[in-house]
């Protein structure tokens, strides 16, 4: 049997499987609240599920183990404790948005932000934000799937014919099924990417070539001692930035704020809270261990940057039969494609509820018509942005994260907050996100964001620092202008 | 702390006892988890995992925990807003007393239902803002926990 008719009967079995359980799963009622929330009925399991499915994505399979093997054990420091933290976020947020989502009808984030402080402009800027910069993260989703294939079949299947049928087959299930069909493809991808990493790393251990943990250890030891160590590679305070950006932005996903909203009681969030920080420390080994110990793995060359990326199916390829390497990359599509669909249907949901309105009117009736468009389209721009990536996968990544975490501080005031007022909320944002494209395009013109700014910091600390200042203080400011004017 | 006083904390600040409490579990959870005291480790256990994984693990496992047992007694305090028109403007404005505003509890009850307005001046032209609050006897109660007097 030939390599690409083994990779195609596995591709085609596990695909077939995901769209016959978006299909299962699919939305049965014709209004846009079962479409885009699957009627407010998820239950704790699930939630939990579809929240660490959609948030394990290109990012966590290939990204990590492209940044392990540059950088070292160090890189787990950079994301394990922050996202352990996002439990403690899914608690403090998840329940107050799910409260107000089920009692007021909300089905977006900027519907939330916009109904609570009663200013559509804000909740349009919120709307653009979460947009603007989940586009770049969506790309990431085909780039990782495109380089998988490639590189598996030996270039047989190109780069951007990998990206697309796979975005193909999440818009089939997406457009019949809505929410219920994405968190249903959720637990099956979920369940399936865990397993198959548990497997993997535990296969490549035992490979007679690495001989063992201790022996790979050692090997690895005498060569590359440096991978060990944190200094060097990392400093502190990059590594508190980082477990500090982490629960700020993953609630601002609009995939998984959406997901707060589907939740069928608070317990169901509690419940997804603590599991979270439960499985994450275990969960978050497997890529590093892969990337790590690619450094053992005699390449033909050293590796790029970019090719770094590549590490988990470049390992898949020396040491695993054909039929396994495809069964690994069948795990690691898995989490492209349980991110990506969320991540379309959040950004459909936003535009056909808070995006399109304000144009034109559309009837209720209609709006699961437009947001169906709306998927196929956004789908589209997503591949259209993944034919040319300009960055590694975690470059791209990093960029989009600190964008969102700019709406961090409103929305907790939004959410805690008596005294917020719109106007105030837009200011913080817009400073936030100032100072976000004045460090894009530092980075784009070579040029160093100054130590005074951020005293070592990534730049997303100063940024969220500055958000939150900027929020408080305008708010002080108006609120004290408005009594001076009603005295 | 009564309403006038915790409203004018900065809204990162927990306002109840509790909430303080907890803050400080997990803030000193984020800080010993960036472990400077062995930043240039390379000590590894069994050859093959450097031993300041182990601890950072071990973090992650306390949080998990913390955030299980915090789980069970958060009671956020949902703020209700609600808008009107200025024509619709209320036309009696109540007064704010200690007595009519208390934290939120922890307490299993049933859900009940009754509000406090009040008028909050807004620099719209159109609109006023009416924010309600859900009080003790509103609060979504089918959370869990005991009732702090000391939150009061």
């Amino acid at each position: 049997m030939s390599d690409l008719l083994t990779i195609g009967i596995i591709l085609a079995i596990y695909l077939t499987i995901s769209i016959c359980i978006g299909l299962y799963g699919r939305s049965k009622e014709d209004n846009a609240e079962d479409y885009f929330v699957a009627s407010r009925k998820i239950n704790p399991w699930i939630l939990f599920c579809t929240l660490a499915a959609t948030n394990f994505s290109a990012f966590f399979f290939l990204g990590f183990a492209g940044a392990s093997y540059r950088a070292g054990w160090g890189f787990y420091g950079i994301m394990a404790m922050g996202t352990s933290l996002v439990g403690l976020s899914i608690l403090l947020l998840g329940i107050p948005i799910h409260k107000l989502g089920k009692e007021k009808g909300y089905i977006t984030p900027p519907e939330l932000i916009a109904g609570e402080t009663n200013s559509k402009y804000l909740g349009w800027l919120y709307g653009a934000v979460l947009v603007i910069f989940t586009l770049p993260y969506l790309a990431t989703q085909p780039m990782g799937a495109g380089i998988l294939l490639e590189t598996l079949s030996g270039g047989e299947i190109p780069y951007f014919t990998g990206a697309s049928l796979l975005t193909c087959v999440m818009i089939i299930y997406l457009v019949l099924g809505g929410m219920k069909s994405s968190a249903m493809t959720d637990v099956f991808q979920g369940v399936l990417m865990f397993l198959i990493l548990l497997i993997f790393v535990i296969g490549f251990f035992l490979h007679e070539e690495v001989g063992g943990f201790s022996d790979a250890g050692q090997s690895l030891w005498d060569n590359k001692p440096e991978k060990f160590v944190r200094e060097g590679n990392f400093t502190w305070e990059i590594i508190f930035s980082y477990t500090l950006l982490w629960p700020i932005t993953v609630p601002m996903f609009p995939q998984l704020f959406s997901r707060f909203y589907i939740a069928e009681n608070d317990k169901a969030i509690r419940t997804a809270a603590w599991l979270y920080p439960t499985v994450v420390p275990i969960l978050f080994l497997f890529p590093v261990i892969i990337g790590v110990y690619g450094n053992i793995v005699d390449f033909d060359h050293a590796l790029s940057r970019t090719e770094s990326d590549n590490i988990l199916p470049l390992v898949l390829t020396e040491y695993a039969p054909l039929w396994a390497g495809a069964i690994v990359c069948i795990g690691a599509i898995a989490a492209f494609m349980s991110t990506a669909d969320s991540q379309i249907l959040a950004m459909s949901s936003i535009i056909t509820k808070d995006g399109l309105p304000a144009i034109t009117e559309i009837k209720e009736k209609k709006q699961k018509q437009v947001g169906r468009i709306l998927i196929i389209i956004l789908a589209i721009v997503g591949l259209t942005l993944a034919y040319d990536p300009p960055d590694t996968i975690f470059d791209i990544v990093s960029q989009a994260f600190t964008g969102l975490a700019v709406l961090f501080p409103t929305t907790v005031a939004v959410l805690y907050w008596k005294r917020v007022r719109a106007n105030s909320c837009i200011i913080s944002i817009l400073v936030g996100e100032t100072i976000v494209a004045w460090s894009y395009w530092s980075n784009k013109t070579g040029n160093v964001i100054p130590e005074w700014f951020t005293q070592g910091f990534h730049i997303s600390t100063p940024v969220i620092f500055v958000t939150i200042i900027v929020l408080w203080i305008s708010t002080e400011i108006e609120e004290r202008l408005s009594n001076n004017a009603s005295n | 702390m009564n309403k006038k006083t915790w409203e004018l904390l900065p809204f990162w600040f927990p306002v109840s006892k509790v909430n303080q409490k907890w803050a400080i579990v997990f803030i000193t959870l984020t800080i010993v988890s960036i472990d400077w005291w062995s930043w240039e480790s390379s000590t590894r256990f069994a050859d093959w995992i450097p031993i300041w994984i182990i601890y950072s693990i071990m973090i992650q496992f306390a949080l998990a925990y913390s955030t299980w047992k915090f789980a069970k007694v958060f009671n956020p305090f949902i703020i209700e807003r609600k808008f009107e028109s200025r024509e619709k403007e209320p036309e009696l404005k109540e007064e704010e007393t200690e007595e009519n505003v208390k934290e939120p509890e922890t307490e299993i009850t049933d859900i009940a239902i009754s509000t406090e307005e009040e008028l909050v001046e807004n620099d719209s032209k159109n609109t006023n803002i009416t924010n309600i609050y859900i009080s003790d006897s509103v609060i979504n109660r089918s959370n869990i926990g005991e009732k702090n007097n000391k939150d009061e």
